[in-house]
């Protein structure tokens, strides 16, 4: 019997590795100038940079979702998953502590989120990654099965 | 190792080519439109085509850039006009019906530009019917035919195959410009990108 928390760090992973992998996938199907557009209302990166990151962050997004889901390389998709939704926390919280007016947060391409609603999500995103982080047990990973298997049964680290 | 770089290698292979496949056959382009709506010598190398919403604010700022650009390049380019009436703009359409209504009597450009100059006027008003009219007998058109096409609901094709031109370009925002194919959202970017994409298209 497996305890309740590999069970809940293998839900987080497939919700949070899932949410980034429909988020930059959906990114990616919009021109990338249109998720430019929504970046540059938060007036954190000059507008030169705005087009360059918009076509490079849905493919971070994409490739850390999908890693995080399958459970593999967790040495970097968990601390990259971490980067990118702390990157986002910061990137709302600044925008409503200026006081912005931003309709739509950009999350999903055009998700009519709100920062606040988006600023929600996020935390409860950061909160299934702590439990990732701390679980050893890796229910369901590639990174498990890959390990040979005299290290399965111990408590195990990150690969 | 060499196990996860393999799959590594598997997952990136299927991740590329799922996006690459879904990407393809999404773009396509249908040009046609009124000729009162071009403004430009037709032979400019560069076409630039603006989606825009006489409702929204930041067309009507971004109508200055377009100008002081045209000006700075005369000769090289082409402005086609389309339109995208969000539908979060109550009047957007009943606009675009006016504007082409002006533009059947050949003066869709500088009805356009009452548009957006007074864009606080009638977009505030319960029904900007009457102000439309106003303008059109300013511009001293033939106030009947402005009024009779424009309550004929003739426009409305012409508009929703702007709209739909717009929706298989995946234009989400106004204005969308297009130089020829190069894309610009917004007044900021065309600001940031208008002059470099000009020459870029140009070839100066």
């Amino acid at each position: 019997m497996r305890p309740l928390p590999a069970y809940l760090a293998l839900a987080g992973r497939l919700v949070v590795g899932g949410s980034l992998v429909v988020s930059g996938f959906t990114k990616l199907m919009l021109p990338p100038e249109e998720l430019a557009m929504a970046m540059e209302a938060y007036r954190l990166i000059p507008l030169s940079m705005a087009v360059p990151f918009a076509r490079a962050l849905p493919w971070v997004e994409l490739f850390v979702g999908a890693f995080l889901a399958l459970g593999f390389m967790m040495r970097f998709s968990v601390p990259g998953a971490l980067a990118l939704f702390g990157m986002f926390l910061a990137a709302l919280s600044s925008a409503l502590i200026r006081g912005l007016n931003i309709a739509d947060c950009g999350c999903f391409g055009r998700s009519h989120l709100t920062p606040s609603q988006a600023i929600l999500m996020d935390s409860v995103f950061l909160v299934l990654l702590a439990i990732v982080l701390f679980d050893k047990q890796h229910f369901f990973s590639f990174d498990r099965w890959l390990q040979p298997s005299k290290d399965r049964k111990a408590p195990h680290r990150h690969v | 190792m060499k196990n996860r770089l393999f799959i590594a290698f598997i997952i990136g292979t299927v991740l590329i080519v799922t996006v690459l496949a879904a990407k393809q056959g999404r773009w396509s382009e249908t040009w046609k439109v009124p000729a009162y709506r071009q403004k430009g010598p037709a032979s400019a190398p560069v076409v630039i085509t603006e989606f825009s919403d006489f409702q929204c604010p930041i067309c009507a700022r971004a109508r200055t850039t377009l100008e002081e650009l045209t000006k700075r390049h005369e000769g090289k380019i082409v402005v086609v006009f389309r339109h995208y009436p969000l539908k979060s703009h109550r009047w957007s359409r009943l606009a675009a019906s006016a504007a082409e209504s002006a533009g059947a009597q050949g003066r869709f450009w500088d009805y356009q530009n009452l548009l957006f100059d007074r864009q606080k006027e009638w977009s505030e008003t319960q029904d900007p019917r009457e102000l439309f009219s106003q303008y059109a007998a300013y511009l001293g058109l033939d106030l009947k035919r402005f009024q009779s096409d424009l309550e004929s609901g003739r426009w409305d094709k012409t508009v929703q195959r702007d709209v739909e031109a717009a929706q298989a370009l995946q234009v989400k925002a106004t204005p969308t410009f297009f130089f020829n194919k190069r894309r610009v959202v917004g007044d900021s970017q065309l600001k940031a990108f208008g002059e470099q994409f000009v020459e870029l298209e140009s070839g100066s």
